[in-house]
């Protein structure tokens, strides 16, 4: 009997990841986008008013507290709101516009986020990755977004077509919200950083049919729901004793993003401050605060 | 012509018929799956170079190395 640990979780999604999406598009976008759009201006330019910062991802818990924005709004003009492009229509329905908005992802649905949310584009910058989808960009574009590029790291002797020069490459942690908690940190400098709505999980309360890949496990698996419901990973979260459940790629997120933790420098930990309490986001030092005291901090 | 969904449909049934042995519960039996492959252990830049090897994207899981780099 084998027994697979996290590290070799992460090289199956990682090995799959990359031969099913890395060499099909990833690199069609890359051309394209260099060919239509040109990739002039990067995330070297952007500044940030205020250092205090508030990254807002698109996790299902955070989406129920509808007081949040109202707090939030409050305080705008004091906080620099950095969004993954999954949290936009919440941020539209709750009439708070980001400073900032990450998109990595290189698939075209990504587009639908911005076609469908473009009151709130206009001069709002956009961090996009190279390998972002055009219609992304068409979106962005239409909507008056300022474009910002990153790419991931590709200047390595085998993959040059891949590299553009010039061009800062950060690594993403295989999701928009860790990416848009490593370009506040090491990037944009946030101190402090809120993080809301990096969950990777669904309450256990959840209905699995209505999870995110649900569908697509039930066909890998020959529609065997008993085996799909053991592919979840179950987590009692300490903060509120709730259960919650992950997806293998969900769960993979996770550990991900704990590796890149531990290479971060001490002082961004620190100055982290995880301000939702659902989900299975724990990290060693990682500080779990609420919004309001956030709010208050200086 | 492959539509959007179609796409992500063939990326995590790849995924998921990876990992089709029950990986996160631990049971992975070769004498009862016998088609199933176990992985290498991980040694090191090992999978780093595996991952460059099958190149990344912007959303790339690369393990190890920097977190950023100017490239000026």
């Amino acid at each position: 009997m084998k027994k697979m640990n996290d590290s070799e979780i992460l090289d199956i999604i990682t090995k799959s990841t990359f031969e099913n999406h890395g060499q099909r598009l990833w690199l069609k976008n890359i051309r394209e986008n260099e060919k239509r759009f040109g990739f002039k201006n990067t995330i070297r330019e952007i500044k940030i008013n205020n250092s205090k910062s508030i990254v807002l991802a698109a996790g299902p818990e955070s989406k129920k507290k509808n007081d949040v924005f109202k707090k939030i709004n409050n305080e705008r003009k004091d906080i620099t709101i950095i969004a993954c492009d999954g949290a936009l229509s919440t941020l539209s329905q709750n009439n708070c516009i980001p400073d900032i908005i990450v998109s990595v992802d290189g698939d075209p649905i990504i587009a639908n986020f911005y076609k469908n949310n473009k009151e709130i584009l206009n001069g709002v910058t956009v961090i996009l990755a190279t390998s972002i989808h055009p219609d992304v960009v068409e979106q962005c574009i239409d909507g008056g977004a300022k474009i910002k590029w990153v790419q991931a790291f590709f200047n390595c002797d085998s993959h040059t077509e891949y590299f553009r020069k010039g061009i800062p490459s950060m690594k993403m942690g295989g999701n928009v919200g860790t990416a848009s908690y490593l370009l506040t940190s090491l990037v944009l400098k946030g101190n402090p950083i809120g993080i809301i709505g990096i969950e990777f999980a669904w309450s256990d309360e959840t209905p699995y049919n209505d999870t995110q890949y649900y569908n697509q496990l039930m066909k890998s698996l020959d529609q065997n729901s008993d085996m799909a419901k053991n592919h979840f990973v179950h987590i009692k979260n300490s903060r509120d004793g709730k259960t919650y459940m992950a997806d293998p790629v969900y769960y993979a997120y996770l550990l991900m993003l704990k590796e890149i933790w531990e290479e971060l420098p001490q002082e961004i930990k620190q100055n982290t401050y995880n301000l939702t309490k659902g989900g299975i986001l724990n990290l060693t030092g990682l500080n779990n605060v609420n919004l309001e005291e956030f709010l208050e901090k200086k | 012509m492959t539509s959007s969904i179609d796409k992500i449909d063939i990326w995590y049934e790849s995924i998921f018929k990876s990992m089709k042995r029950k990986l996160l519960g631990g049971n992975y039996d070769l004498k009862k799956d016998p088609e199933c492959e176990l992985p290498k252990e991980a040694k090191g830049n090992e999978f780093e170079e595996a991952a460059l090897n099958n190149l990344g994207g912007s959303i790339a899981f690369v393990r190890g190395g920097n977190l950023y780099e100017e490239n000026e």
